[in-house]
């Protein structure tokens, strides 16, 4: 929790210095497109920190992209010259041998006499599976049938009669193979590093050479591009289904509602990290800015109504993040805690004057007080910020650290709410990759959090040999991880390639791995293992792109790029460990 | 005392130290004379090994004073230590596996010409010697990593005994030694006595206690408790002293009966001595100690009956059912619990909770919809289990490893009893744990087989094996010698099979 506090900080702090720097930083078109990008890199950032977990790593990422975008186009232009209806029994060839390759793996665990596996005698000699149900039927019954499915699958892809197919659903199923094929891709990193127990390091680095050379072969080097066809398909990575205002509003709700449930369900939780309080405090403000802004966009309010609900916004933020302050040096007066209360003073005066650059960036007139929308929309952001206010005194209350927390998390949302009241979020639209990747975000971190399969990851990143020894099955486990790796890289590489929309086999996805991995270690994630949080890994790749983007905004050379993003990373890498260790001391 | 204050070699006076929310040393005082061993006693958390930690200069005192030959003394750093001739051996043995003997001797302060070459040759001469001072004739040119760890223990020594150490401080030395192997150590010990080297001991075995020391100090709660001279010196004495109560039953066995066989083993082979055949056969409510010499064995048997190594050969059924076990998931399923020898690297992920240690083999028996985690049932098992076996900690989510050693150890037992296992495997269950500790894991074993539960356990501690086994077996290079039974048990008969000597004729 302290290290997502920590790296949103950063972030907040990088956005905050670059809108006073340049205020294009916050313009419609440059929003969307960080935001966009953002969204690429944080889902292979989710795959990264998969694997990052069991003290793996895949450097595979940036190839598999690369090879998926080539793929994508070609077997789109294939599907083109092909007589309508081949796509689906190659569907079934696809996916029957990927189920195979699955029961095979499998089957591998299970010895077939001493010192044979059987797993490679099915792939070598698929009949030698029927010796073997005779002698083992209890044991693999599973595995047994997976196997006999894949088969059974790639069977009826060869006697398959040709049905004819919309083109929309062709497509669809390209898509589809380009997700099974990298899922193959995972299952042999994990078949290598599991069963062959070779390092991950060196595994994915020869899948990174392999597939930069395969993407490179199939292309004969040629720049892949989808052109202006595939209107539909290319609207996944182009598309804009909604304002940032809606999404906004979606998301205060949907932390309401997951504030009320924490609250039911951890009542007698000792350990919680946020008071649910603050969360809902800052869902109820999230609810208040975005629905503004939301009536805005529909109702079409006049200019002077929406000036007014941008200043209620911002004040409202403003003032939550006055009252959190004045609470904290209160509290530190109380403690006698000087050192807190003088950092504070500057960081107090540092809003202050940050507030008043904002204000008079926004140039706001003050046409229209009389109307009766400049009230009610002031009453329900202050609501919102006391109320904020109020329940971090419960939670102070009742729990001096957790307390804390929770106003560290209401003053960076409240400074959040003070930069949103100045954007134009009602115009702003939400590009459709980070949709998918709030909805992958969400799946991995509840895969993460809320299954066992994710506590085992957890565990055996920690220590492999213990979650052996609690009936784990860690081979399993990794496998997944390599899976959900080259998944999400395969995920990512279609939304890329159709984002780009020219590629060059030779290059298009070169050293994204690295950035992948950067944004995971940046979100909190341990190469050692055993740690990372999804949330802390999306900041982490926003981090990166806002950055990218400051470089680019701020008219600083971008030959300095990577040096820059490099150190920033450094230096977050140095602060916390440099903070473990103080808290450390302090612990022993 | 006989011996005036003014002659002690080393004296400690009213140290005290604390840590952030804990005292762990008020007020200690303590003398260590030249030429005697003296043995710090202590339950885990009495406060020695961080007044261990203060001698040797890994910490510093808050306040108090250090005398060493009657003058006081900064001790600031492990360096200063070592300049002034005390020397720490610390539990965990600190040697480079991949280096040899002499170079280990001597890592940090090679004698060397320059450019920072190293004189090899006047490093084997002075490695022979103080080798030799610890009685092992080893060409210096042997690789660590080959020795048994006995020999090891006894490099560490003569490290030491290689900087000149007057003081030797030795935290647990013999509690990965094999009986033999801490026979070598006693003698070791005493040769260096005879010299004038003082030694401070540090050990949970009392009965080693009683065969060494000239002296006994006791910490409790990070106070003195109390010394014993040494005509004072047994058993029930230093245990008062140590938990501050009598412990009258200290192995709490009765007597009831036994089931039908839980766990049987017929013809196992294992991978390290693929030339022995291994049968056996517990009954469910019966405790069988598994005893033997380290490296005869035993903890493979139990690694096999737990599937964490595959059995060559060989039948294994749990309940008159035959399992195959290819994993610990297996042994699991079939109702088969291991608390593995070393609980740190197999038992427990110390970084993580107390409740989610304790829950994580049972999380997935008790899962809902398939994958998620049933958080409620953690949270009850996790106080249902603190309850049970008094795990001491301040709450459920505390990391684990700042859990003291018999508190972890009851994790990793808390951790099994929620799969309500059939047949417990136990591989030295309370090693480098305290007497109190252990004296609950002893009632906690005892109140499971009269539960009905299986338990076999690997136990180098001899006075543990006497105390709690039902039955005996024991095994030696591999191979199972023979079987004792409670009313035949002695140490001598144990040992005696153990070293490979003639079997026992077994009454039939």
């Amino acid at each position: 929790m302290k290290k997502i506090l920590g790296i949103f900080g950063l972030l907040v702090f990088v956005c905050l210095f670059t809108s006073i720097l340049n205020p294009d930083f916050l313009t419609t078109y440059n929003i969307q497109n960080t935001l966009r990008r953002t969204s690429y890199y944080g889902i292979i950032s989710i795959g990264a920190a998969f694997v990052i977990i069991t003290s793996g790593i895949d450097l595979s990422i940036g190839s598999v992209i690369g090879l998926i975008g080539c793929l994508l186009s070609l077997s789109l232009a294939a599907m083109g010259q092909l007589p309508p209806g081949e796509a689906l029994d190659r569907t079934f060839l696809l996916t029957g041998l990927l189920i195979w390759i699955v029961g095979a793996t499998w089957l591998h665990t299970i010895p077939f006499r001493e010192g044979m596996r059987h797993g490679l005698m099915c792939i070598v000699f698929p009949p030698s599976m029927l010796m073997f149900l005779e002698h083992h039927l209890r044991d693999c019954r599973g595995p047994a049938l997976v196997y006999v499915a894949g088969l059974v699958t790639i069977l009826v892809g060869f006697l398959m009669p040709t049905v004819p197919l919309p083109p929309a659903v062709s497509t669809a199923l390209v898509v589809l193979w380009m997700l099974e094929i990298s899922v193959m891709m995972g299952l042999i990193h994990g078949f290598l590093i599991t069963r062959v127990g070779l390092q991950p390091f060196i595994v994915t680095l020869c899948g990174l050479l392999v597939y930069r050379g395969l993407a490179r072969w199939i292309t004969n080097d040629q720049t892949q591009g989808f052109g202006r066809d595939y209107e539909g398909l290319r609207s996944l990575a182009t598309g804009r289904p909604c304002t940032m205002s809606a999404l906004i509003l979606a998301l205060g709700i949907g932390l309401i509602v997951w504030a009320l449930v924490r609250w039911f369900r951890q009542r007698h939780e000792r350990t919680v990290s946020v008071s649910p309080w603050c969360l809902a405090a800052i869902g109820a403000a999230a609810v208040t800015v975005g629905g503004l802004h939301y009536a805005q966009d529909v109702a079409s309010l006049s200019r002077w109504q929406a000036t007014w609900a941008q200043l209620a916004m911002y004040l409202g933020g403003g003032i939550g993040l006055a009252i959190g302050l004045i609470w904290l040096n209160i509290v530190a007066l109380w403690h006698r805690r000087w050192k807190t209360l003088a950092a504070d003073a500057v960081v107090a005066a540092g809003c202050a004057v940050l507030t008043l650059v904002l204000y008079r960036q926004q140039g706001t007139s003050a046409d229209g007080m009389d109307n009766w929308f400049w009230p009610l929309t002031t009453i329900v952001g202050l609501t919102a910020a006391i109320g904020g206010a109020v329940y971090l005194l419960q939670g102070l209350w009742r729990d001096a650290s957790l307390g804390l927390r929770s106003w560290v998390i209401w003053t960076i949302a409240a400074a959040v709410f003070l930069m949103t009241g100045l954007t134009p979020m009602d115009r702003v639209e939400v590009p459709m990759p980070l949709l998918i990747m709030i909805a992958l975000a969400l799946l991995a971190g509840g895969f993460l959090n809320y299954t066992i399969y994710g506590r085992y990851l957890l565990a055996l990143g920690r220590n492999e040999e213990a979650a052996r020894y609690s009936g784990i099955n860690t081979q399993a486990m990794v496998f997944m991880a390599y899976v959900i790796c080259a998944l999400m890289a395969g995920i990512a590489g279609i939304l890329f390639s159709l984002d780009v929309n020219s590629l060059q086999p030779s290059g298009h996805g070169s050293f994204y791995e690295l950035y992948a991995i950067a944004a995971a270690v940046l979100g909190g994630c341990s190469l050692r293992g055993g740690e990372g949080s999804i949330l802390g890994v999306v900041i982490g790749a926003a981090v990166m792109q806002v950055l990218y983007n400051a470089i680019n905004i701020l008219g600083i050379s971008t030959q300095l790029e990577f040096a820059i993003i490099g150190g920033v990373i450094l230096a977050g890498v140095v602060a916390d460990e440099v903070l473990r260790r103080i808290a450390e001391e302090q612990a022993s | 005392m006989s011996k005036e204050n003014s002659n002690a070699l080393l004296e400690v006076r009213s140290i005290s130290k604390s840590f952030p929310g804990v005292r762990a040393l008020t007020d200690v005082d303590l003398r260590l004379y030249p030429g005697e061993v003296l043995a710090v006693l202590g339950e885990n958390g009495a406060g020695k090994s961080t007044l261990m930690k203060i001698l040797a200069g890994i910490q510093p005192p808050d306040t108090g004073q250090i005398l060493l030959d009657g003058r006081p003394v900064q001790i600031e750093s492990v360096r200063t230590a070592g300049e002034l001739g005390i020397a720490l051996i610390h539990q965990e043995l600190n040697l480079a596996d991949n280096l040899d003997v002499g170079a280990n001797l001597f890592l940090g302060r090679e004698p060397r010409y320059p450019l920072g070459i190293i004189r090899r040759a006047e490093i084997d001469r002075r490695s022979a010697e103080v080798l030799q001072q610890v009685g092992l004739a080893l060409p210096p040119r042997t690789l660590v990593g080959a020795l048994p760890i006995g020999k090891q223990q006894l490099v560490e020594i003569a490290k030491a005994l290689s900087i000149n150490a007057r003081i030797l401080i030795m935290d647990e030395p013999t509690s990965s030694l094999s009986n033999r192997e801490a026979e070598t150590l006693f003698q070791v010990v005493k040769d260096l006595r005879q010299r004038g080297v003082s030694i401070i001991y540090i050990s949970h075995r009392l009965g080693e206690v009683t065969k060494l020391a000239d002296r006994v100090t006791v910490l409790r709660d990070g106070r003195n408790a109390g010394e014993l001279a040494r005509h004072e010196i047994d058993h029930d004495r230093m245990v008062r002293l140590m938990v501050g109560r009598d412990i009258s039953q200290f192995y709490a066995r009765r007597n009831h009966s036994t089931g039908s066989a839980a766990l049987e083993a017929c013809e196992v082979v294992t991978e390290a001595f693929p030339q022995h055949r291994l049968s056996l056969s517990v009954r469910s409510g019966e405790i069988v100690g598994l005893a033997g010499l380290v490296g005869a064995g035993r903890t493979e048997l139990l690694r096999v009956l737990f599937g964490v190594d595959r059995a060559q050969g060989g039948q294994i059924s749990v309940a008159a059912q035959r399992c195959s076990l290819r994993s610990p998931a297996d042994a699991i399923r079939a109702g088969i619990a291991l608390v593995p020898e070393d609980r740190k690297a197999a038992g427990l992920i110390v970084q993580m909770s107390v409740r989610h240690n304790l829950s994580l083999a049972a999380v997935r028996r008790h899962r809902r919809m398939g994958a998620l985690l049933n958080r409620s049932y953690e949270r009850e098992l996790a106080s249902e289990m603190i309850q049970r076996l008094k795990i001491r900690t301040p709450h459920d989510g505390q990391v684990v490893r700042y859990l003291s050693g018999g508190n972890q150890q009851k994790v990793v037992l808390g951790k099994w009893l929620a799969l309500k296992p059939r047949v417990l495997l136990l591989d030295e269950p309370t090693r480098g744990i305290d007497v109190g500790a252990k004296q609950e894991i002893y009632q906690l074993m005892e109140q499971l087989a009269a539960e009905g539960v299986a338990i076999l356990f690997v136990s180098s501690e001899m006075e543990e094996i006497l105390g709690m086994a039902d039955r005996v077996l024991v095994m030696h290079e591999g191979c199972l010698r023979g079987e004792l039974h409670r009313d035949r048990l002695s140490e001598e008969s144990i040992m005696r099979l153990a070293t490979g000597g003639q079997a026992v004729p077994v009454d039939a």
